[in-house]
């Protein structure tokens, strides 16, 4: 009976040690990828899938640019080009250090956030059918 | 009157229209600091949705590159003062 109690507590212990270490593993890996993207959400009507999708397609461009040499206009380019194709027209896309803006947008299509020392604005307008006149 | 020299880099409004944007963000300056990008913004953004209709953007600032998709001969990118400004019209529903 001893011997019994001795081996399950042994067990009880280890399982324990691995949750804990899991759960470090995981808020690590949180923090890692937060500190690595290294984006704010300023402001946001949008659902999250689309979120990270923004995020990661302005991380990836940007690491991928030669470091400390924006190009605004290319940035832009991408993440309209990508959103218009996944999500439908029409998509507009602003990308700057400095600019303010007064836009309409469609429900669920409007994110502003920062990613490194650059802003980005996304949003998305209700396409009308062309007047074939 | 405007104050400064307006510069059209890129358009395909009308005239007419062309010189309403540029009064309007004369206007703008006027009424608000060169900093307070986002209150010009909205005024030329108000100002365009009364008088051509909903669905009008703007976005003015000294640094920004952008792309979007506009409806045809609603579209003007000038300069003014220090001021970089952007007006399209969107599409609305």
């Amino acid at each position: 009976m001893e011997g019994a109690e001795e081996e399950l507590e042994r067990r009880s212990k280890f399982l324990k040690s691995l949750i804990q270490k899991k759960k470090t593993i995981e808020q690590q890996e949180q923090h890692d990828h937060l500190q690595h993207n290294n984006v704010r959400v300023r402001a946001c009507d949008m659902p999250l899938p689309l979120q990270s999708r923004a995020f990661r397609c302005a991380r990836d461009l940007l690491d991928s640019m030669p470091p400390k040499k924006l190009d605004s206009k290319r940035l832009a380019l991408t993440l309209k080009k990508e959103f218009d194709s996944s999500y439908g027209p029409a998509w507009h896309c602003i990308v700057g250090t400095s600019f303010g803006s007064y836009v309409t947008h469609s429900l669920g299509g409007f994110v502003y956030f920062s990613i490194d020392k650059v802003y980005v604005l996304l949003f998305k307008t209700a396409v009308e059918p062309l007047d074939h006149s | 009157m405007l104050e400064g020299k307006a510069m059209v880099k890129e358009t395909d409004m009308s005239p007419k229209m062309q010189i309403h944007a540029m009064a309007s963000a004369s206007q703008a300056l006027d009424l608000y600091d060169v900093y307070d990008c986002i209150s010009i913004a909205a005024h030329i953004k108000k100002e365009f949705d009364s008088v051509y209709g909903n669905g009008w953007q703007c976005v003015v600032g000294s640094n920004f590159g952008c792309y979007f998709t506009h409806s045809s001969g609603t579209f003007i990118y000038f300069a003014l003062e220090t001021l970089n400004f952007l007006i399209f019209k969107g599409t609305s529903s």
